[in-house]
């Protein structure tokens, strides 16, 4: 009997999905009564009518109106008024949003009256300007909250299947990195000091991921990438090979970035401190939320990959007895020039970046040494924003003299040791109260 | 008590969990499929959307009668003993010099009046109609 009472609901929904096709057991759109095509019947459908004796009878399909019959109502009958009630509200949702995008257009139509270049022309432009940008956010809310009740959206996000082009899934995404990834980033960043040492602030707007390819000796061409997670420790020879980046931003559009690979824990030893060194540095990478991934070894390479590299990749690496060194990558997102279309920042999309001009930076004398290479001038000298980091550790282990070798480092042989410190003169007390 | 040093003390927070979880009244963990999980979702975002419009259709209809009340309250401020406004008066030709002190919103003063309104009972006590009865009774012991 209670075996009978558990399998009613399966039973239930299968017998309405009989009639439906199969796999729209979570049909959010209306289920059309034609017949089921046939593939996508794996396994003979049951018959509507109840023909088993043993289970009870049970009104095949219940329509929208429960008051028509007097069976007690189950979870499927509330899921399909709950899907009722959430397309109502979405319908009335989607008038509101053509609304504001009418309201949008009626707002940039009327032109800002007032004396030529006067004060009063000038902020009565700035507040229009404002006003375009709050409904344009208030309408990016809306489409996303027209989105965020529908189960589909949810399961195809869950699967992984979610187009980066809608901003529901921008959205989801978003919401998801902020609960979990961005926070241990964040805790990397900050217990290892990368803020105020490389960047005075950084606030992470794009989530980003590395790892290193592996090198197999079977099979040289093809090789394994292995991800690395924030603030890993890294084996030397996995990064002397030249890592893949992503780099995943949330708002829509095509920006062009900077990778910036520092590293600021270089040791010095006659002024007993640490330098700056720069391993990788590269401009005019077009990131989208949907082209992600960044090959930093074949950028500027092959015709495909539009980027410049002003500085290609250096292994990482710490020689023996110096502590850890922290490898912080930067991604920088480069200005938009000054008379850009109002339109496309206005309304929440990201403005077209100005290409950075890549031989006046490769030959400027600051940027084009690594040793002592000084991000906080670089970013000041061309208007960058930091909007994404990540971050990995290296320390000696028993390949790095021979990567450093490899790449021609000198100094592959060097060992620190710690100065000895004087003890400063003890004098002893008198007394036994003092031991 | 003196070998009962010995062992770590487990955490009372632990005991009462497990007493919880494992008395034999407790109902069993509920374990959906994805497909039932993900409707029990949809119907979860659909009655706290419903709770929602219900509550703000309750507020705009509370706000709306606020503000006509407040609306009339203001209207009745600034009429004299004939019921006309100082604009009015004026189209009409009447002096309003000598009553625009003390005849213009003397009824508004007057509604405004918060002390012994009710037989030494101020308005604020009375009770609103509802729909439905009280759950509590009638409170014989009730005093000011």
């Amino acid at each position: 009997m209670t075996l009978q009472r558990a399998s009613r609901p399966v039973a239930h929904c299968l017998r309405q999905s009989s009639s439906t096709r199969h796999a729209r057991t979570l049909a959010t759109t209306p289920i059309d009564p034609s017949p089921p095509t046939p593939h996508y019947h794996h396994h003979p459908t049951p018959s509507p009518a109840p023909a088993t004796p043993s289970q009870p009878a049970r009104p095949p399909q219940r329509s929208s109106s429960l008051s028509r019959s007097n069976a007690p109502l189950g979870p499927e009958d509330a899921f399909q008024e709950a899907r009722a009630f959430l397309q109502e509200d979405r319908r009335e949702k989607l008038e509101a949003i053509g609304l504001q995008r009418v309201k949008i257009a009626r707002l940039q139509d009327r032109v800002v009256v007032g004396e030529q270049n006067g004060e009063v022309e000038r902020r009565k432009q700035r507040e229009k300007d404002n006003r375009v940008r709050s409904m344009g956010r208030r309408l990016e809310e809306m489409k996303v909250m027209a989105d965020i009740n529908d189960p589909m959206v949810k399961k195809r996000f869950e699967d992984g299947q979610g187009d980066m082009t809608k901003p529901i899934y921008r959205h989801l995404a978003n919401t998801q990195w902020h609960s979990y990834k961005r926070q241990i980033l964040l805790q990397r960043l900050t217990q290892m000091n990368v803020m105020p040492d490389v960047l005075p602030a950084l606030d992470p707007i794009v989530s980003t991921g590395l790892a290193f390819p592996t090198t197999s000796s079977t099979t040289p061409t093809r090789s394994r990438l292995k991800r690395v997670q924030h603030g890993d420790f890294v084996p030397s020879a996995l990064s002397s090979q030249t890592p893949t980046l992503w780099i995943q931003p949330y708002n829509k559009g095509t920006r062009l970035c900077t990778v910036a690979v520092i590293n600021p824990d270089v040791p010095n030893v006659e002024k007993d401190g640490f330098d700056h060194r720069c391993h990788f540095l590269a401009v005019n990478l077009p990131i989208s939320p949907i082209n992600t991934r960044v090959r930093l070894g074949e950028l500027g390479s092959t015709s495909e990959s539009k980027g410049d590299v002003l500085l290609p990749w250096l292994p990482a690496y710490a020689q023996k007895g110096a502590p850890y060194q922290r490898m912080s990558i930067i991604i920088l997102e480069q200005p938009s020039p000054t008379l850009t279309p109002i339109v496309t920042t206005l309304l929440g999309a990201v403005a077209e970046s100005r290409e950075l001009d890549v031989t006046s930076a490769s030959q400027d004398p600051r940027y084009n040494t690594r040793d002592g290479f000084n991000l906080r001038s670089f970013v000041d000298r061309y208007g960058l924003k930091a909007v994404g980091a990540d971050l990995f550790r290296t320390k000696w282990d028993e390949g790095t003299a021979g990567v450093m070798q490899q790449a021609g480092i000198v100094g592959w042989d060097v060992e620190f040791r710690r100065k000895r410190v004087e003890p400063l003169p003890y004098q002893r007390k008198a007394s036994e109260r003092y031991r | 008590m003196a070998k009962d040093k010995g062992r770590p003390k487990t955490d009372m927070r632990i005991t009462v969990i497990r007493y919880h979880l494992k008395h034999p009244l407790t109902p069993r963990p509920l374990r959906f499929s994805r497909n039932r999980s993900l409707r029990h979702w949809t119907i979860h975002r659909a009655w706290r959307l419903y709770q929602t419009k219900l509550r703000l259709s309750r507020q705009i209809e509370l706000e709306r009668q606020y503000n006509s009340m407040a609306a009339a309250c203001e209207a009745l401020r600034l009429i004299d003993g004939h019921g006309l406004t100082a604009e009015e008066r004026s189209r009409v030709g009447e002096p309003d010099v000598s009553e625009g002190d003390k005849e213009v919103g003397r009824l508004y003063r007057i509604a405004m009046r918060k002390d012994d309104i009710w037989k030494g009972v101020p308005i604020e006590y009375a009770r609103i109609q509802t729909d439905t009865p009280p759950r509590n009774g009638w409170n014989h012991a009730w005093t000011k």
